[in-house]
């Protein structure tokens, strides 16, 4: 493992890159099970950051620990976010994937909850566990999505499991998005890193350049859906904000 | 609604949440941890328990709880504080 950028702090964040062409970055927060705290976000920037300054990497495979892909915001960030100080970073994390200049493979063996699974949605090949858990938990903070989640999700998982999600803030497993989504795999948690890494060899038989192309075309949907969505979600939240109980529910609710 | 109601229906969400559980007869002195339950399990155990006793106990006074007997007090108390 070896991070081409000093920022990237190795506790949280690993950059692996092969000579065939892949990047693996590694969310790998232990103690921390993955949670969006400033210092992750920073590390998890400054690694697709690196990545865009290593000219012959054709394929990112983005992935977690075997229990927890990503966990989404800490309390810290969610109690920064009820006091008004929305960390625009942290919101904005799913653009890392879109705008990647190469394509981004999910390999979500882990939970991931509320902005952890908006990140992963973003990728342009998705994995999941089948019995691991995937949720879009924010109305449980008294929080309307955000991340991009509330346009992004419907577009990847389908409309009706999405609402449902956002809705209810309950959580599904892998094997329930099986058939009804544009999951790539649903597979057991110990084949989810190996068929990731097949993908990725297959994507890196073909040229960075026409790679490059493709990805740039096939991501600007998304990309121009993820800015709208940005835009409503912000206003949104400001309305939320104005609800002096949603710092009480995030208290309240927030499961250590 | 009293306490050996709320220990069968907690350990009935148990034993339908949590993955790969083999035991039938669960030990209410153990946390779910020793089950292995995920955090994300142990939610979902509370959340749908709540829901079927009609009962709201906030996570932050969850938190604390060390094994499943004192889930059963926590949801057993919310449930008297409802009956007043």
């Amino acid at each position: 493992m070896a991070g081409l950028n000093n920022d990237v702090d190795p506790r949280l964040i690993a950059v692996e890159h092969s000579d065939d062409g892949v990047t693996t970055i590694q969310m790998c927060d232990v103690d921390g099970r993955n949670g969006l705290s400033e210092e992750f976000v920073r590390s998890l920037k400054s690694a697709f950051h690196s990545v865009e300054q290593t000219p012959h990497v054709k394929a990112i495979i983005l992935c977690g620990l075997q229990d927890a892909f990503c966990s989404g915001a800490t309390r810290n960030t969610l109690e920064k976010i009820s006091d008004g100080n929305v960390p625009l970073e942290e919101l904005s994390l799913p653009a890392l994937l879109l705008n990647a200049q190469v394509p981004v493979i999910a390999a979500m063996e882990g939970d991931a909850v509320g902005g952890g699974f908006a990140l992963g949605l973003a990728a342009d090949i998705i994995l999941m566990a089948e019995k691991s858990r995937y949720g879009l938990n924010f109305v449980e903070f008294g929080l309307t999505p955000g991340m991009g989640a509330t346009r992004i999700a419907p577009l990847v998982l389908g409309q009706a499991i999405a609402h449902e999600l956002m809705y209810t803030a309950e959580f599904r497993r892998g094997r329930d998005f099986r058939g009804h989504s544009s999951i790539n795999y649903v597979l057991p948690k110990d084949e989810v890193m190996a068929k990731a890494k097949d993908v990725a060899a297959r994507i890196t038989s073909h040229s960075r350049s026409t790679l490059q192309l493709l990805k740039t075309n096939l991501a600007a949907e998304r990309c121009a859906v993820f800015k709208h969505a940005r835009e409503m979600e912000t206003a949104m939240h400001r309305v939320c904000l104005e609800d002096r109980l949603t710092a009480e529910r995030i208290r309240r609710n927030y499961a250590e | 609604m009293d306490r050996a109601e709320i220990l069968s229906v907690i350990k009935r969400n148990i034993l339908e949440i949590v993955e790969d559980i083999d035991e039938s007869d669960l030990d209410p002195q153990k946390s779910m941890k020793d089950y292995g339950a995920t955090s994300l399990d142990i939610v979902e155990v509370v959340s749908s328990s709540m829901r079927e006793l009609r009962v709201k106990v906030p996570r932050s006074e969850l938190n604390s709880i060390e094994n499943i007997d004192g889930l059963v007090d926590a949801l057993h108390a919310a449930a008297l504080q409802k009956a007043l």
